[in-house]
């Protein structure tokens, strides 16, 4: 598969008989970085497969209005994001789970889950990540795993370099008392 | 620019965190990401031969809608039975008090000469209460001294 660049990918993508090719490649071009973020903030496999499908038809249908003030990753990511906390909003309503209950839920999830192969830490680490707040985590997720530039999270985010720094910073500190036990 | 080395600054006062493995905990099915690409294009592909009022049905009959839909139609049709009930209960009470008339040969126990008494005792009532009327205004006429013939004029 050659290497596109996204405005190469756009430009083929705006043309009506290349447009599902382009999508395709862009699908390829995505996939894992966004599944694996997903998969960080809803744990399971079949739900994060569920949440990937919703991102993509969302970008095919977004695509079009997709202007290059933005970078094509960053949108993707956000609207990655969005979808995740819908889904996990939704799913805590379909199955009655009680407000702030949601995070120990996912925690037994993972405790029993095939498709999580981390060792004894990974799994405190895991169950640490999961004892912060929505936001604190997915910043610390996308900071520690993927290492994504905070200018870039400020982008899919929307919130400001600095409190992104700020929350980084608090989220290591709790995990890090977390891990140690103290 | 963001760099690892920014990155170990950030965790240094986390030394466990920074001595673990940042590897990917989590696993996927063998060949998932090779047949994913191919279910998003089946998915694009059968939402985009979807007809516009199949979109339109399909956005209508969200399982919230249909919830409130349900409940509305239940409240409609149990007035209409409600009212259909109530309208049918009073012709039945009506032709009801027919029947019994019937049954009853009301009418028939009528004397036909306790009729004619009733319908001249008003009558006459009426007469006598015009000619008393009557009299009253031929003496109002006299007591004026109202010419006959003026008022035969207006007429």
């Amino acid at each position: 598969m050659t290497d596109y660049t996204d405005s190469e990918l756009l430009e083929q993508f705006r043309k009506e008989n290349t447009r599902n090719y382009a999508f395709n490649l862009i699908v390829r071009k995505y996939q894992q970085k966004l599944y694996y973020h997903i998969r960080k903030i809803v744990l399971d496999h079949d739900d994060a497969h569920d949440v990937s499908q919703n991102t993509f038809i969302k970008a095919w249908k977004g695509l079009n209005n997709f202007r290059e003030d933005a970078q094509l990753y960053t949108w993707l990511y956000r609207i990655a994001t969005n979808e995740s906390f819908t889904f996990l909003k939704q799913k805590k309503t379909k199955f009655l789970i009680p407000l702030g209950d949601g995070e120990h839920e996912l925690s037994n999830n993972l405790a029993s889950d095939n498709n999580f192969n981390g060792d004894k830490i990974q799994m405190k680490l895991q169950q640490a990540i999961l004892t912060l707040p929505e936001k604190q985590r997915i910043v610390f997720n996308m900071k520690y795993f993927d290492n994504i530039k905070y200018e870039d999270m400020s982008e899919i985010l929307g919130t400001s370099v600095g409190a992104l720094k700020a929350s980084y910073h608090h989220a290591v500190k709790k995990i890090e008392k977390y891990i140690t036990g103290d | 620019m963001i760099t690892n080395e920014n990155m170990d600054d950030e965790l240094k006062d986390a030394p466990l965190l920074k001595s673990m493995s940042r590897e990917n905990p989590f696993k996927v099915p063998d060949g998932y990401f090779d047949s994913f690409p191919t279910i998003i294009s089946e998915k694009i592909a059968a939402q985009n031969s979807k007809p516009d009022w199949a979109i339109f049905l399909q956005n209508v009959f969200q399982p919230k809608y249909v919830v409130a839909m349900l409940v509305f139609a239940v409240v409609l049709t149990s007035g209409i039975f409600y009212f259909n009930e109530h309208s049918k209960l009073n012709q039945q009470e009506m032709l009801l008090s027919y029947d019994d008339l019937n049954n009853l040969n009301y009418i028939e126990q009528i004397d036909e000469s306790d009729l004619i008494d009733a319908y001249s005792s008003v009558s006459n009532s009426e007469v006598y209460q015009s000619s008393e009327d009557n009299s009253d205004i031929e003496n109002y006429l006299i007591d004026n001294q109202t010419d006959n013939a003026i008022i035969e004029n207006e007429l």
